[in-house]
Protein backbone atom coordinates (compact mmCIF):
# COMPACT_ATOMS: atom_id res chain seq x y z
CA UNK A 1 0.00 0.00 0.00
CA UNK A 2 1.29 3.25 -1.32
CA UNK A 3 1.19 6.38 1.15
CA UNK A 4 -2.06 7.86 1.54
CA UNK A 5 -3.94 10.14 -1.12
CA UNK A 6 -4.95 13.71 0.11
CA UNK A 7 -6.80 16.04 -2.16
CA UNK A 8 -4.84 18.53 -2.70
CA UNK A 9 -7.12 20.62 -3.42
CA UNK A 10 -8.50 20.75 0.29
CA UNK A 11 -8.08 24.21 1.64
CA UNK A 12 -5.90 22.60 4.75
CA UNK A 13 -3.29 21.12 2.75
CA UNK A 14 -2.61 24.58 0.74
CA UNK A 15 1.17 25.33 1.69
CA UNK A 16 -0.11 28.98 3.25
CA UNK A 17 -1.44 27.20 5.99
CA UNK A 18 1.43 25.84 7.08
CA UNK A 19 3.64 28.15 6.01
CA UNK A 20 1.72 31.34 8.35
CA UNK A 21 1.18 28.33 10.88
CA UNK A 22 5.45 27.86 10.98
CA UNK A 23 5.81 31.42 10.52
CA UNK A 24 3.35 32.64 13.84
CA UNK A 25 5.15 29.39 16.07
CA UNK A 26 8.29 30.67 15.30
CA UNK A 27 7.24 34.75 16.59
CA UNK A 28 5.54 33.63 19.44
CA UNK A 29 8.08 31.28 20.94
CA UNK A 30 10.94 34.10 19.71
CA UNK A 31 9.00 36.49 21.75
CA UNK A 32 7.38 34.87 24.45
CA UNK A 33 9.76 32.09 25.42
CA UNK A 34 13.04 33.39 24.12
CA UNK A 35 13.58 29.81 22.06
CA UNK A 36 14.00 29.21 18.32
CA UNK A 37 11.79 27.00 16.40
CA UNK A 38 13.40 24.78 13.70
CA UNK A 39 10.91 23.44 10.72
CA UNK A 40 11.45 20.69 8.57
CA UNK A 41 10.21 18.76 5.70
CA UNK A 42 6.65 17.91 6.25
CA UNK A 43 4.85 14.73 4.83
CA UNK A 44 0.98 13.11 4.42
CA UNK A 45 0.34 10.21 6.88
CA UNK A 46 -3.26 7.77 7.75
CA UNK A 47 -3.15 6.90 11.72
CA UNK A 48 -0.14 9.16 12.86
CA UNK A 49 0.30 8.88 16.12
CA UNK A 50 2.17 11.24 18.36
CA UNK A 51 5.08 10.05 19.99
CA UNK A 52 5.47 13.04 22.52
CA UNK A 53 3.69 13.82 25.66
CA UNK A 54 1.86 16.63 25.56
CA UNK A 55 -1.39 18.03 22.72
CA UNK A 56 -3.38 20.76 21.76
CA UNK A 57 -6.22 20.57 19.71
CA UNK A 58 -7.71 23.57 17.77
CA UNK A 59 -10.45 23.35 15.76
CA UNK A 60 -9.96 24.55 12.17
CA UNK A 61 -13.41 25.29 10.68
CA UNK A 62 -14.19 27.58 7.96
CA UNK A 63 -18.20 27.31 6.70
CA UNK A 64 -17.46 24.92 3.82
CA UNK A 65 -14.53 22.90 5.62
CA UNK A 66 -13.88 20.84 9.00
CA UNK A 67 -10.17 19.93 10.40
CA UNK A 68 -8.07 20.12 13.40
CA UNK A 69 -4.80 21.59 13.92
CA UNK A 70 -2.86 19.77 16.64
CA UNK A 71 0.23 21.04 18.46
CA UNK A 72 2.60 18.05 20.05
CA UNK A 73 5.04 19.07 22.40
CA UNK A 74 8.00 16.94 24.01
CA UNK A 75 7.24 17.32 27.84
CA UNK A 76 10.61 19.28 28.24
CA UNK A 77 9.91 21.38 25.90
CA UNK A 78 6.51 22.60 27.16
CA UNK A 79 7.89 22.87 30.29
CA UNK A 80 10.93 25.04 29.27
CA UNK A 81 8.56 27.16 27.41
CA UNK A 82 6.10 28.20 30.06
CA UNK A 83 9.69 28.73 32.70
CA UNK A 84 11.00 30.93 30.10
CA UNK A 85 7.03 32.69 29.93
CA UNK A 86 6.53 33.45 33.29
CA UNK A 87 10.12 33.15 34.46
CA UNK A 88 8.90 30.35 37.57
CA UNK A 89 9.80 26.85 37.66
CA UNK A 90 7.08 24.13 37.17
CA UNK A 91 7.38 20.63 37.20
CA UNK A 92 6.71 18.79 34.43
CA UNK A 93 4.34 16.77 35.54
CA UNK A 94 2.10 19.97 36.86
CA UNK A 95 -1.26 20.19 35.28
CA UNK A 96 0.52 24.12 34.57
CA UNK A 97 1.80 22.82 31.80
CA UNK A 98 -1.29 21.89 29.81
CA UNK A 99 -2.33 25.33 30.89
CA UNK A 100 0.71 26.96 29.61
CA UNK A 101 0.95 24.92 26.12
CA UNK A 102 -2.66 25.46 25.64
CA UNK A 103 -2.02 29.32 26.02
CA UNK A 104 1.21 29.24 23.74
CA UNK A 105 -1.39 27.08 21.50
CA UNK A 106 -3.51 29.89 21.39
CA UNK A 107 -1.24 32.37 20.18
CA UNK A 108 -0.39 30.29 17.44
CA UNK A 109 -3.71 29.54 15.57
CA UNK A 110 -5.20 33.38 16.89
CA UNK A 111 -1.87 35.05 15.08
CA UNK A 112 -2.02 32.26 12.09
CA UNK A 113 -5.57 32.82 11.64
CA UNK A 114 -5.74 36.37 11.22
CA UNK A 115 -2.82 35.90 8.58
CA UNK A 116 -5.15 33.15 6.59
CA UNK A 117 -8.16 34.99 6.68
CA UNK A 118 -6.33 38.15 5.37
CA UNK A 119 -5.92 36.16 2.33
CA UNK A 120 -9.05 34.50 1.59
CA UNK A 121 -9.97 31.75 4.42
CA UNK A 122 -12.93 32.18 6.89
CA UNK A 123 -11.32 30.59 9.78
CA UNK A 124 -13.33 30.93 12.60
CA UNK A 125 -12.39 31.45 16.67
CA UNK A 126 -11.38 28.56 18.46
CA UNK A 127 -10.97 26.99 22.09
CA UNK A 128 -7.36 25.32 22.51
CA UNK A 129 -7.89 21.80 24.76
CA UNK A 130 -4.32 20.78 25.75
CA UNK A 131 -4.66 17.24 26.70
CA UNK A 132 -1.82 14.22 27.37
CA UNK A 133 -1.12 12.90 23.65
CA UNK A 134 -2.11 9.59 25.77
CA UNK A 135 -5.99 10.96 26.08
CA UNK A 136 -6.08 12.09 22.96
CA UNK A 137 -9.63 10.92 21.57
CA UNK A 138 -9.72 8.16 18.99
CA UNK A 139 -11.17 10.07 16.51
CA UNK A 140 -7.98 12.43 15.85
CA UNK A 141 -5.77 9.58 15.34
CA UNK A 142 -7.97 7.93 12.55
CA UNK A 143 -7.81 10.24 9.85
CA UNK A 144 -5.35 11.55 7.07
CA UNK A 145 -3.47 14.16 8.45
CA UNK A 146 -0.31 16.40 7.08
CA UNK A 147 2.70 16.77 9.87
CA UNK A 148 5.15 18.97 9.96
CA UNK A 149 7.84 18.04 12.24
CA UNK A 150 10.33 20.85 14.29
CA UNK A 151 12.85 21.03 16.95
CA UNK A 152 12.48 23.59 19.59
CA UNK A 153 15.62 23.52 22.08
CA UNK A 154 16.63 20.40 19.92
CA UNK A 155 13.88 18.36 20.89
CA UNK A 156 11.39 17.28 18.28
CA UNK A 157 7.78 18.60 18.73
CA UNK A 158 5.07 18.55 15.76
CA UNK A 159 2.56 20.51 14.12
CA UNK A 160 0.21 18.28 12.80
CA UNK A 161 -3.23 19.28 10.28
CA UNK A 162 -6.29 16.91 10.88
CA UNK A 163 -8.86 17.11 7.76
CA UNK A 164 -12.27 15.68 8.34
CA UNK B 1 0.82 56.96 35.08
CA UNK B 2 -1.50 55.75 37.29
CA UNK B 3 -0.88 55.33 41.12
CA UNK B 4 1.08 52.10 41.90
CA UNK B 5 -1.90 51.35 43.91
CA UNK B 6 -4.65 51.22 41.41
CA UNK B 7 -6.86 47.67 41.63
CA UNK B 8 -5.96 45.74 38.27
CA UNK B 9 -8.49 42.88 37.43
CA UNK B 10 -6.62 40.33 34.62
CA UNK B 11 -9.31 38.12 33.25
CA UNK B 12 -8.32 35.12 31.64
CA UNK B 13 -8.51 31.52 31.50
CA UNK B 14 -5.11 30.10 31.21
CA UNK B 15 -3.70 30.64 34.27
CA UNK B 16 -0.56 30.86 32.72
CA UNK B 17 -1.43 34.37 30.70
CA UNK B 18 -2.89 35.70 34.34
CA UNK B 19 0.83 35.42 35.62
CA UNK B 20 2.26 37.02 32.55
CA UNK B 21 0.23 39.79 32.80
CA UNK B 22 0.46 40.02 36.49
CA UNK B 23 4.06 39.80 36.26
CA UNK B 24 4.49 42.47 33.48
CA UNK B 25 2.01 44.46 35.73
CA UNK B 26 4.35 44.21 38.85
CA UNK B 27 7.42 44.59 37.28
CA UNK B 28 5.69 48.17 36.41
CA UNK B 29 4.83 48.64 39.97
CA UNK B 30 1.97 47.55 40.28
CA UNK B 31 1.32 45.26 43.04
CA UNK B 32 -2.54 45.24 43.54
CA UNK B 33 -4.20 42.21 41.22
CA UNK B 34 -6.69 40.78 41.29
CA UNK B 35 -7.43 37.75 39.40
CA UNK B 36 -10.62 36.25 37.21
CA UNK B 37 -11.05 33.16 35.20
CA UNK B 38 -13.74 34.48 32.53
CA UNK B 39 -15.65 37.00 32.08
CA UNK B 40 -18.54 36.06 34.55
CA UNK B 41 -16.37 35.92 36.84
CA UNK B 42 -14.99 38.81 36.72
CA UNK B 43 -18.32 40.55 36.67
CA UNK B 44 -19.58 38.98 39.79
CA UNK B 45 -15.73 39.79 41.12
CA UNK B 46 -16.24 43.77 40.12
CA UNK B 47 -19.31 43.84 41.74
CA UNK B 48 -18.25 42.02 44.64
CA UNK B 49 -15.31 44.68 45.31
CA UNK B 50 -17.69 47.50 44.56
CA UNK B 51 -20.35 46.95 47.22
CA UNK B 52 -17.32 47.27 49.39
CA UNK B 53 -16.54 49.98 47.96
CA UNK B 54 -13.37 48.84 46.86
CA UNK B 55 -13.86 49.05 43.16
CA UNK B 56 -11.09 47.48 40.50
CA UNK B 57 -9.80 50.62 38.53
CA UNK B 58 -8.75 48.78 35.43
CA UNK B 59 -9.53 45.71 33.82
CA UNK B 60 -7.41 44.03 31.42
CA UNK B 61 -9.08 41.16 29.98
CA UNK B 62 -8.20 38.18 27.36
CA UNK B 63 -10.74 38.11 24.60
CA UNK B 64 -11.37 34.24 23.93
CA UNK B 65 -12.83 32.66 27.09
CA UNK B 66 -15.41 30.04 27.80
CA UNK B 67 -18.93 31.13 29.33
CA UNK B 68 -18.38 34.61 28.57
CA UNK B 69 -16.43 36.41 25.58
CA UNK B 70 -13.97 39.20 26.82
CA UNK B 71 -15.95 41.88 24.20
CA UNK B 72 -18.99 40.40 26.40
CA UNK B 73 -17.79 41.35 29.53
CA UNK B 74 -16.39 45.01 27.94
CA UNK B 75 -20.08 45.33 26.62
CA UNK B 76 -21.48 44.49 30.11
CA UNK B 77 -19.03 47.02 31.68
CA UNK B 78 -20.28 49.46 29.07
CA UNK B 79 -23.78 49.02 30.27
CA UNK B 80 -23.52 49.45 33.62
CA UNK B 81 -23.40 52.44 35.11
CA UNK B 82 -20.89 51.19 37.69
CA UNK B 83 -18.72 50.52 35.53
CA UNK B 84 -19.25 52.55 32.50
CA UNK B 85 -15.98 54.73 32.65
CA UNK B 86 -13.62 52.04 33.80
CA UNK B 87 -10.36 51.52 31.52
CA UNK B 88 -10.92 48.14 30.05
CA UNK B 89 -8.35 46.72 27.62
CA UNK B 90 -8.60 43.50 25.46
CA UNK B 91 -5.31 41.24 25.47
CA UNK B 92 -6.42 39.13 22.70
CA UNK B 93 -4.57 36.46 19.54
CA UNK B 94 -6.95 37.79 17.67
CA UNK B 95 -6.25 40.61 15.70
CA UNK B 96 -8.76 40.85 12.45
CA UNK B 97 -9.75 44.24 11.43
CA UNK B 98 -13.27 43.26 11.90
CA UNK B 99 -12.64 42.50 15.84
CA UNK B 100 -10.87 45.41 16.40
CA UNK B 101 -13.28 47.51 15.16
CA UNK B 102 -16.16 45.51 17.06
CA UNK B 103 -13.93 46.45 20.10
CA UNK B 104 -13.50 49.87 19.73
CA UNK B 105 -17.10 50.39 18.84
CA UNK B 106 -18.38 48.50 22.55
CA UNK B 107 -15.62 51.31 24.09
CA UNK B 108 -12.71 49.18 24.66
CA UNK B 109 -9.90 51.69 26.32
CA UNK B 110 -6.85 49.49 24.72
CA UNK B 111 -6.04 46.62 22.35
CA UNK B 112 -3.28 44.63 23.16
CA UNK B 113 -2.32 41.85 20.70
CA UNK B 114 -0.59 38.51 21.61
CA UNK B 115 2.89 37.67 21.83
CA UNK B 116 3.66 40.64 23.52
CA UNK B 117 6.20 42.08 26.05
CA UNK B 118 6.91 44.48 28.67
CA UNK B 119 7.01 47.25 27.12
CA UNK B 120 4.03 47.02 24.54
CA UNK B 121 1.84 46.77 27.92
CA UNK B 122 3.71 49.49 29.17
CA UNK B 123 3.39 51.80 26.46
CA UNK B 124 -0.61 50.68 26.41
CA UNK B 125 -1.06 51.51 29.83
CA UNK B 126 0.45 55.00 29.65
CA UNK B 127 -1.96 55.45 26.36
CA UNK B 128 -4.81 54.27 28.76
CA UNK B 129 -3.86 57.32 31.21
CA UNK B 130 -3.61 60.36 28.95
CA UNK B 131 -6.89 58.96 27.60
CA UNK B 132 -8.22 59.08 31.26
CA UNK B 133 -6.35 61.84 31.81
CA UNK B 134 -7.81 63.94 28.93
CA UNK B 135 -11.42 63.00 29.60
CA UNK B 136 -11.38 63.68 33.30
CA UNK B 137 -8.34 65.50 34.01
CA UNK B 138 -9.35 66.01 37.70
CA UNK B 139 -9.84 62.72 38.65
CA UNK B 140 -7.41 60.17 37.72
CA UNK B 141 -7.71 56.67 38.87
CA UNK B 142 -5.97 55.26 41.98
Amino acid sequence: MGAPKINQNHPFMNREVIINLSNEMSNVLKMMAELEADFQKPFVSLDWRSPKEISVLLSLDTPNYKGTVCFHFDKKVAQKIIENMTGSAVDENSPDILDGVGEVSNMFYGAAKTKLNDIGFDLKISMPKPLWTKDLPEVIESHISMVVPLQIDGKDCFVEIIVF
Amino acid sequence: MFSPNTKFLVVDDFATMRKIVKKVLDELGYKNVVEAVDGKNALDLMNEHHSKNEPIQFVISDWNMPNMLGIDLLKNCRADDKFKTIPFMLVTAESEQTQIIDAAKAGVSEYVIKPFNAATLKTKIERVYQKVSAAAPTAKAG
